[in-house]
């Protein structure tokens, strides 16, 4: 495994942008060009030399601007994680309403739901965590203490000591600090004085179950005096994994390698990782309507789930949608999405252009197929349609030409386009009326928008815009094949413009979702994408080297995807952190 | 009625119309806690379509009123509910919004009047920065409410405490009403409760700071979030504490009021839980938000306008107008009455020999400055002022070339914060003329 660009020890004079050479050979885009492309901030998130920062004498600067690693060292769990989180250390105790109450504070306005900057820990969301924890232990007591039956029939100092001693170093996901297990004893004992041995020990599991080693991902690592850096341990490396791919702390499994330490061996963390994400999902938990569940989606599904924003589909109120059909179409692409990823070849091409996806009866009835009565059997797309772009979840969450170019510019080109300066007109009232009564005539959509895009004002947004989407047009709002529009023949005649390697006109969608497949430029946007996701953060220039690798892996590998996600958790580069040298406890190791 | 002492046990039940024990226990329970009892109120409500959206108030009369002068005209129709206000409600017109033009609304700039990143809000809205910076030490320094969609996720609200820092909202009123005032009917062994969640408190404050330690900069700050929401939740512990013990807590709303989706009779409940929340002094800015974010396709089936908002309301020249405008204007008179509605309880408690409603400044505006029909430089703003003076009533202010920033402006000074401007600075260069 290469790893030119991390754990790479530069002078304090050296010249930054080195970058370690240069990636090894391979059809990928440059990373900065994609970088270049990101909303803006994330070039200088954590970038920037760290010479101006106090550190201890004698300890190398850890890489330079271009390649160094990541700073970002706690990140609150998601809603979702913590939740699953406490369901796992309060087993038997229906975590429902926890879950209800802990889920009203997923992402708003954000693709990725492990984006740190979207959650927050607001009086409300402690309030909410708070409540919910003591209904939880009032649970767990009145219910007969579960695992630890002492809580409930007999809640002594005894007790309070074997929960500390078998729920704490789990609830923290790893062996708590030094003192910190006598001060929860002291804690239990002072309670128990003031409240009763009852009170007290439900207050302990309470205090354990809210403490942050619980509620937010560390990654403190360990300092390595000969590159500066900080490495991950074992722990840390097992929080890293399992809640990427299982948005739940670690599994027993995983756990006991993390114990033992020998999930700092690179192939034991490639084991893990391959266990993980070996299995697929069933269907019962991502197919709702299978089985009186919530749907449940983790690690390389919940990113695809995020990344192709199919959830947008269910809050859709076009006519001739309701409820089950919208549902359905979320159903079909997430159904696809694992088909491909754990019984097909796993690849971002086959995502963007297999033939074949999933009928139930009301998909048969829409998309005009008989019915088979089997959900869970592929069977061959209609009308030319290929992969999940043409599919009714994408073309109804995503239902003009504009709204679906912005997502293929933004999360596949990673490129985003800025919003309209305040003078421009963006009035299109009686706009069409007006062009017809210019020309004399009647005009086609497809000729009313060209019009538009003619307008100065107007066209350095939408030529970056619709002539992406253009190639939809052969589908409507709720994703139904159509050969006219308004009494006119359909043009779905588009074009890619501003990338670096994939311009090019295309006749329809068929060719275009063909040639985004095979687009480096795509590639590499994916990386980036799954790179904010399972690390939690916009990438900045100081993991470029970082992402050229990730993108010659992905490219090598023939883009696949949970190939890519392996590498991204284990490879060497995320295994280490920049120390922050104003950190009390770290400053004074070296 | 104004409630007095008399009443102080009476039963409480929630709604306009309800007795209610403000005087008393709002003076009592201010003073307990340290709170400065004269500082006015607010109340924001943010709507997604109604008025405002999609040209009305550049191409129809509806907002329009009967004008004699800025300071003499005539309450609008539609905002006929608002006349018992009627003295203090300034309209205030032709105002601009420059930021995250979304196509069907400004989103987070509703409120922040600042440039996000097209995803996140880029500053925070004017309801969470006045509690922010004057009502940090309050039980609630806000409350934000919403449409509950579903329970998994948080209604379309545009609170934000920064940049990236969005505020949830509450969306079903029960979860409001059970945050506010908890879920418990009896104050037996109140003071034991308090104690040990006191203590347990104590100790998670001690296990963040533990961590805490042992970062820096940035990453240090997102223990502090966590730390400051901890003591946050001592403080409304202690207040919460003396409150309850003042008051007869009022009922519960009901499993009609406490419905998923666009209906009324949520909207109401939230308004009667915000307001009695404001009265017992839990919190004194509130944020409602009716699809207060890009929600220009919200149908509202219980108004009797069912379907896609977008197409069968939004483009009048292309559609019904006739019945896209019976539609905004019982949308507007609705969401008109959510207001009225607000201060209608709270006039009936006193605080310092002065109606709270009286005390209570609000403002209303609506998310819907669309860049696809033009409505991000057509804003209108409601403000219901005085305050005391703080804020001029009564005026109607036609002010293009202004941002709705600049009336947002005095309503933040009257509320206490002391600053020059608002949202983004280059857009803000005072209070709207005519309004202080």
């Amino acid at each position: 495994m290469a790893a030119a660009c991390s754990g790479r020890v530069a002078d304090d004079d050296e010249p930054s942008g080195g970058g370690g050479g240069k990636p090894p050979p391979g059809d990928v885009q440059d990373v900065t060009d994609v970088l270049n492309g990101l909303p803006p901030g994330s070039m200088s998130s954590g970038a920037g030399s760290p010479s101006g920062r106090p550190r201890p004498s004698g300890v190398p600067v850890a890489g330079s601007d271009t390649c160094r690693a990541p700073k970002e060292r706690v990140w609150q769990l998601s809603p979702l994680q913590m939740a699953n989180t406490m369901a796992t250390l309060v087993p038997g105790v229906d975590a429902t309403l926890l879950k209800e109450r802990l889920l009203r504070y997923a992402s708003v306005g954000s693709p990725y739901t492990s984006d740190p900057g979207i959650l927050n820990a607001s009086s409300l969301f402690a309030t909410d965590l708070n409540q919910t924890v003591t209904q939880l232990v009032d649970t767990l007591v009145s219910s007969g203490g579960g695992e630890h039956a002492c809580v409930a029939k007999s809640p002594t100092r005894d007790c309070a000591q074997t929960v500390i001693k078998s729920l704490l170093p789990r609830a923290f996901r790893s062996p708590p600090a030094n003192g910190v297990a006598d001060d929860f004893l002291a804690f239990y004992d002072d309670a128990s004085g003031k409240y009763g041995e009852g009170p007290a020990i439900k207050l302990l599991i309470e205090r354990i179950l809210s403490a942050p080693e619980v509620l937010f991902r560390r990654e403190l690592g360990e300092l390595d005096k000969k590159t500066g850096l900080l490495r991950l341990s074992a722990h840390e490396r097992a929080d890293l994994i399992a809640y990427a791919i299982t948005d739940a702390p670690p599994d027993s499994q995983l756990r006991a390698a993390a114990d033992d330490g020998s999930l700092l061996e690179p192939e034991v963390a490639r084991r893990e990782v391959d266990r993980l994400l070996g299995a697929a999902p069933p269907l019962e938990d991502i197919v709702e309507g299978m089985a009186e569940v919530r749907r449940k989606v983790a690690g390389p599904m919940r990113f695809l789930r995020e990344f192709l924003s199919v959830e947008k589909t269910r809050f859709v109120t076009v006519k001739g949608s309701d409820e089950r059909l919208l549902r359905w179409f979320d159903n079909e692409a997430m159904t696809f999405a694992r088909h491909v990823l754990w019984e097909d070849d796993a690849t971002l091409s086959k995502l963007l252009t297999a033939d074949y996806t999933f009928y139930s009866n009301t998909l048969a009835d829409h998309y005009g197929v008989a019915r088979k009565d089997n959900y869970t059997a592929p069977a061959p797309t209609v009308n030319g349609r290929k992969g999940v772009l043409m599919q009714s979840s994408f073309l109804t969450g995503h239902d003009s030409a504009t709204d679906r170019g912005k997502f293929i510019r933004a999360r596949l080109f990673c490129q985003e386009i800025a919003a309209p300066d305040n003078n421009v007109d963006m009035n299109l009232e009686g706009l069409e009326e007006e062009l017809e009564g210019e020309e004399k005539r009647n005009l086609s959509p497809r000729e009313v928008r060209a019009r538009h895009l003619k307008d100065p004002s107007c066209a350095a947004c939408h030529q970056q815009l619709d002539p992406l989407g253009f190639p939809f047009d052969g589908f409507d709002v709720l994703g139904k094949p159509r050969t006219t529009w308004d009494g006119f023949p359909i043009d779905t005649g588009g074009e890619i413009l501003g990338t670096s390697k994939s311009d090019g006109k295309v006749q329809n969608a068929p060719e275009l979702v063909t040639k985004l497949a095979a687009s480096s430029d795509v590639a590499t946007c994916f990386v980036v994408q799954m790179y904010m996701y399972v690390h939690g953060r916009i990438p900045g220039e100081e993991d470029t080297c970082y992402l050229e690798r990730l993108s010659t892996a992905f490219a090598r590998s023939g883009g696949n995807v949970r190939e890519l996600m392996a590498e991204m958790l284990t490879g060497d580069e995320m295994q280490t952190r920049m120390p922050d040298w104003k950190t009390e406890s770290q400053g004074a190791k070296p | 009625m104004i409630k007095n002492r008399r009443s102080f046990l009476r039963g409480l039940s929630m709604g306009g119309a309800a007795t209610l024990l403000g005087p008393f226990v709002n003076r009592i329970v201010g003073t307990a806690w340290g709170a400065d009892v004269s500082r006015p109120n607010l109340f924001v409500l943010t709507a997604g379509n109604g008025w405002g959206h999609q040209s009305l108030d550049r191409n129809t009369p509806l907002l329009a009123p009967t004008m004699r002068s800025e300071s003499d005209w005539d309450l609008p129709k539609v905002l006929n509910k608002l006349s018992p206000l009627a003295k203090r409600v300034s309209l205030c017109r032709r105002l601009y919004n420059p930021f995250d033009k979304n196509l069907h609304g400004n989103g987070w700039a509703t409120l922040s009047v600042m440039k996000g990143d097209g995803r996140n809000p880029g500053g925070p809205s004017l309801d969470r920065w006045v509690a922010l910076q004057t009502a940090a030490s309050d039980p609630f320094p806000s409350l934000a409410l919403g449409v509950a969609l579903r329970d998994s996720s948080p209604p379309p609200c545009t609170s934000s405490d920064g940049v990236r820092k969005p505020f949830p909202a509450i969306g079903r009123p029960l979860v409001a009403f059970e945050t506010v005032f908890g879920s418990a009917s009896g104050q037996a062994d109140a003071d034991n409760v308090l104690a040990r969640r006191k203590s347990l408190l104590d100790a998670m404050v001690k296990d963040v700071e533990r961590v805490r330690a042992q970062l820096a900069g940035q990453e240090r700050a997102k223990l502090d979030q966590l730390l400051e929401s901890y003591r946050g939740l001592e403080r409304q512990l202690s207040a919460k504490r003396q409150i309850l013990a003042a008051i007869k807590t009022p009922a519960p709303p009901t499993d009609k009021q406490n419905s998923l989706g666009l209906q009324p009779a949520s909207l109401q409940a939230h308004v009667d839980v915000a307001a009695h929340a404001v009265a017992f002094g839990f919190t004194r800015v509130v944020h409602l938000s009716v699809l207060g974010f890009d929600a220009h396709n919200a149908g509202w089936d219980a108004l009797g306008f069912s379907g896609d908002a977008h197409e069968n309301l939004a483009h009048l020249s292309g559609y019904d107008k006739p019945r896209a405008t019976a539609a905004y204007e019982a949308i507007i008179d609705f969401e008109a009455g959510l207001l009225a509605r607000f201060y209608s309880v709270l006039s009936g408690f006193k605080a310092n020999d002065q109606l709270l409603s009286d005390q209570t400044l609000a403002v209303w505006v609506n998310s819907g400055g669309g860049k696809h029909h033009e409505g991000h430089a057509h804003h209108a703003v409601v403000i219901v002022g005085d305050a005391q003076g703080r804020v001029r009533g009564g005026m109607h202010l036609e002010r293009p070339g202004h941002a709705v920033s600049e009336a947002f402006l005095p309503v933040a000074s009257a509320m206490g914060v002391k600053s020059d401007t608002f949202g983004d600075p280059e857009h803000c260069k005072g209070p709207l003329p005519g309004l202080v």
